[in-house]
C-alpha cells in the first residue's frame, strides 16, 4: 500500500508491507523493518534499528499531524508537487491580499479604499487572546478593497483587505 | 520533602458553598481546594465555555453570557446575581478578570458576599502604581527613580527625565501587564512616548494618567509571596524569580533564585511585609521587585491576587495558597509563623500557551486534538484544556502550567525538560518546544537570567525540525495511521494507489 505526503516542502513516498509479524517501510526507496504496536487510535510504539519511537498522529483537516518524541512534524495532501495547501493559505502580503494571521477580532481599520499605503503603515489591528497583533504594508500600494469592519470576527486566513502593488 | 500542607480541619465554621468568578486552570485549582476543604462550588461560564474543564468538575454551574469578557466573565452583575441565585457565600476570583478590581471588592462588601482577597480600600490603593510607590517611600523602601505623583505638562516629563537620566519608562498609574509602557532613550522622543502611553492607557484602563521613572537595563524580576490575615499576622513565603518573559509577561519561573543569598533574601522578605503591613493588605498577595546587575532591589508594585506561578511556593514551603487565601478569607488565623516557614528543593514553572514562539508569540487559537499529559514523579500539571477541546480567540492564551520540583536546580530543570518533551498536544502551536529550548540555554544553565533574556537569546528561534530518522518515522506513522484495520494497523485490502486522504475519516476525533 502506497502513501505520499508532503512534508517541509519535499514529496515522500511511504509503502507498507507486512512479514511475519514484522512491517516493512519503503521509504523513499529506503527499505527500513519495524515492529508496530498500535497503543491507541492515535498512538503507535514503533521499534526500528534497535530504537524505540513513540508516535501520536491526528488528522487536523487535509492534514496529518504527527509527534515523535519531542518533534512535531506536519504531513500534508501533495496537492501539487511542491507546493503546501498550508503555505498558500498563509500566504500573505506578496500578492497583495492581506489575511488574517489567526482567527479574533478585528479591532481596527486604518485605512480606507483608494487609499496610497507605504511600507510599514498600520492597515489593520486584529485580537485574539488579549493580543493585539498589527497587520501593515510591506511595499507601496493602494487600498484597492477593504474586505471587513472593526468590531467583525474572522477566521484565520480570511481575507481582511485587497492591496495593488505600485511601482517603486 | 516533598509535602503540601493542606488540611481538612477547620477553625469554627467554614464557607458551605463558594462561587469561582474564573474559568481555566485556575477555576480548575480552586474547585480542587473547596473540594478538600468538603465547600460546594459554583462555576461560572460563558456562551464560547460550554466545554470548559471548569464547568464539568464544579457541582453547579451558572450562565453568564456571551463569549465577550464584558459580557460575561468581567459583567459584575451577572457574577453577583449567579452568587446569590446559587446561595454562594463567598467568591474566589482567580486571577485576572475580576480579580484586582475594587469596584467588585466593593459590591461584594455591599452584597454581603465575601470576597476573597484584600477589601476595596487596599485594592484601590495598590491597584494605583503612583499612590504605592508615594507609601513605598514614607516607609523608606527602595524605589527605582522617578515621578512621585503623574505627571502633568509636557514640562514634568521633561524634568523628571532630566533628574533621573535616559533612558527612561513611561509607564500608566493604573495598569499592568505592559500596556502604556514606552521605553524613551532620548529627549527628542520624550513628548511623542508619553502622548502613545496617554492613548493606550485610556483605551485600556479607562484613564490616561501616566508616569515617568529611570529604565532599568537587564534587571532580573524577583517577587515575593505574602499571606497576611485579618488578626494582624503577615508572613512571606520567600521569592520567586520571573525574568524569563516575552511581552512583559513571565512565561518561566523558578523558586529559589539563584541570585538571592540568605542575607539578600531576609531582607527583601521583610521589605515585602513592611509593604504588605503598610497598605492594610489582606489575604494572599505578591510584592514585585526589580534586582539591578550589583544586587540593588528596588519595589515594583503589589499584585493583588493568587499569581499564575503560585505552585512553585506550593511545592518549594508546602503551604497550600489556594486554602490558605479561602481560611483568611473565612476569618481564621494564620496557624503557622515566619520562623515555622522553610524553602525545600528547587520548583520550576512552565506556562503552555497557545501561542507560536516561532512567529511572535502569535495566538494559537484552534481545536486541540490530542492532548496527553506527563506524569512521573515531581511533576504536576495544572490544566485547563482536554483532546477535543476547542480553544477560543476570546481569552487569555494560556492552556495549563507544568511544574516540576526536585532536591536541586539541575535535577529540576532536567525533569522540566524531560516532562515538556512528553508533553503532547496537537492542533495548534504551544510554546512547550520554545520552553525547553530556553532550558537548555548555557546562559538558563548558569543562571544568569534577566527580563531581555527571551529577546536577546531568541528572537530568530525556529522549533528543531528533528533530524531525519525521526522524520522517518513520522511519515511511516502517518502511513499506518491511514492503514485500514484499525486492530493491527496494516491495510485489510489493497487499493489501487489510494491517497491517505481517503481512509483517515474513521479514526479522526474532534473534527476538524
Amino acid at each position: 500500500m502506497d502513501y505520499e505526503f508532503l512534508a517541509a516542502g519535499e514529496i515522500h513516498k511511504v509503502s507498507l508491507d507486512r512479514t511475519e509479524g514484522k512491517v516493512i517501510a519503503i521509504l523513499d526507496g529506503k527499505r527500513l523493518e519495524l515492529d508496530v504496536c498500535r497503543v491507541s487510535q492515535q498512538t503507535f510504539s514503533l521499534m526500528a534499528g534497535g530504537k524505540c519511537y513513540l508516535a501520536h498522529v491526528v488528522r487536523q483537516g487535509k492534514r496529518l499531524l504527527v509527534a515523535v518524541g519531542a518533534s512535531r512534524f506536519c504531513l500534508e495532501e501533495p496537492e501539487e508537487p511542491g507546493v503546501s495547501t498550508f503555505a498558500r493559505a498563509a500566504a500573505s502580503l506578496e500578492d497583495g491580499k492581506v489575511k488574517a494571521p489567526m482567527p479574533g477580532l478585528v479591532v481596527k481599520v486604518d485605512v480606507a479604499e483608494g487609499a496610497e499605503v507605504h511600507p510599514g503603515d498600520v492597515l489593520v489591528v486584529v485580537e485574539a487572546m488579549k493580543m493585539e497583533h498589527e497587520l501593515r504594508a510591506s511595499f507601496k500600494a493602494v487600498v484597492a478593497r477593504v474586505h471587513v469592519k472593526a468590531g467583525q470576527q474572522v477566521d484565520a486566513f480570511q481575507p481582511l483587505l485587497d492591496l495593488g502593488r505600485l511601482d517603486p | 520533602m516533598l509535602r503540601l500542607d493542606n488540611y481538612a480541619r477547620t477553625n469554627g465554621p467554614m464557607f458551605k458553598k463558594i462561587l469561582i468568578a474564573n474559568r481555566g486552570e485556575i477555576a480548575l485549582r480552586v474547585i480542587r481546594a473547596c473540594r478538600e476543604m468538603g465547600i460546594s462550588t459554583v462555576a461560572v461560564y460563558s456562551a464560547a465555555d460550554r466545554g470548559g474543564r471548569h464547568v464539568q468538575a464544579a457541582d453547579e454551574a451558572v450562565y453568564l453570557g456571551p463569549p465577550p469578557a464584558l459580557e460575561s466573565y468581567l459583567n459584575i452583575d451577572a457574577v453577583l446575581s449567579a452568587a446569590r441565585n446559587t446561595g454562594a457565600e463567598a467568591i474566589h476570583p482567580g486571577y485576572g478578570f475580576l480579580a484586582e478590581n475594587a469596584e467588585f471588592a466593593r459590591r461584594c462588601e455591599e452584597s454581603g458576599i465575601v470576597f476573597i482577597g484584600p477589601d476595596s480600600a487596599a485594592l484601590s490603593l495598590v491597584g494605583d502604581k503612583v499612590a504605592s510607590r508615594r507609601v513605598a517611600e514614607n516607609i523608606k523602601v527602595p524605589l527605582i527613580p522617578g515621578m512621585m505623583t503623574p505627571g502633568a505638562s509636557p514640562r514634568d516629563f521633561e524634568e523628571a527625565a532630566a533628574a533621573v537620566g535616559y533612558p527612561v519608562l513611561i509607564k500608566a498609574s493604573g495598569g499592568g501587564g505592559g500596556k502604556g509602557m514606552h521605553i524613551v532613550r532620548a529627549a527628542a522622543d520624550l513628548p511623542s512616548a508619553v502622548a502613545t502611553s496617554r492613548r493606550e492607557a485610556r483605551s485600556a484602563f479607562g484613564e490616561d494618567s501616566v508616569y515617568l521613572e529611570r529604565y532599568m537595563e537587564q534587571p532580573r524580576h524577583v517577587e515575593f509571596q505574602v499571606l497576611a490575615d485579618h488578626q494582624g499576622s503577615v508572613v512571606h513565603l520567600f521569592e520567586r524569580e520571573c525574568s524569563i518573559q516575552r511581552r512583559h509577561q513571565k512565561i518561566l519561573e523558578e523558586t529559589p533564585s539563584v541570585a538571592l543569598d540568605d542575607d539578600l533574601r531576609r531582607r527583601m522578605g521583610k521589605t515585602a511585609v513592611a509593604i504588605i503591613r503598610a497598605t492594610n493588605y489582606t489575604n494572599a498577595g505578591t510584592v514585585e521587585f526589580l534586582l539591578d546587575q550589583d544586587k540593588n532591589f528596588y519595589f515594583l508594585e503589589v499584585n493583588a491576587r493568587i499569581q499564575v506561578e503560585h505552585p512553585i511556593t506550593e511545592l518549594v514551603v508546602g503551604v497550600d495558597l489556594v486554602q490558605q487565601q479561602i481560611r483568611i478569607a473565612n476569618g481564621e488565623s494564620l496557624s503557622f509563623r515566619q520562623q515555622d516557614l522553610k524553602q525545600h528543593g528547587h520548583a520550576i514553572e512552565c506556562r503552555i500557551y497557545a501561542e507560536d514562539p516561532a512567529q511572535g508569540f502569535l495566538p494559537s487559537p484552534g481545536r486541540i486534538l490530542l492532548a496527553v499529559e506527563p506524569e512521573g514523579p515531581g511533576i504536576r500539571c495544572d490544566s485547563g484544556i482536554y483532546s477535543g477541546i476547542e480553544v477560543t480567540p476570546h481569552y487569555d492564551p494560556i492552556l495549563s502550567k507544568l511544574v516540576v520540583w526536585s532536591g536541586d536546580r539541575e535535577c529540576a530543570r532536567r525533569r522540566m525538560i524531560a516532562a515538556l518533551e512528553s508533553y503532547i498536544i496537537l492542533g495548534i502551536f504551544t510554546t512547550s518546544a520554545f520552553l525547553a529550548d530556553v532550558l537548555r540555554h548555557p546562559e538558563f544553565m548558569a543562571g544568569r537570567l534577566h527580563t531581555q533574556f527571551v529577546s536577546e537569546h531568541f528572537s530568530q528561534w525556529k522549533p528543531d525540525s528533528g533530524n531525519g530518522e525521526l522524520l522517518e518515522i513520522a511519515l511511516i506513522a502517518g502511513a499506518l495511521a491511514n492503514s485500514d484495520d484499525s486492530q493491527t494497523g496494516f491495510p485489510a485490502r489493497k487499493l489501487q494507489r489510494p491517497t491517505p486522504w481517503q481512509t483517515t475519516g474513521k479514526w479522526e476525533i474532534g473534527g476538524a
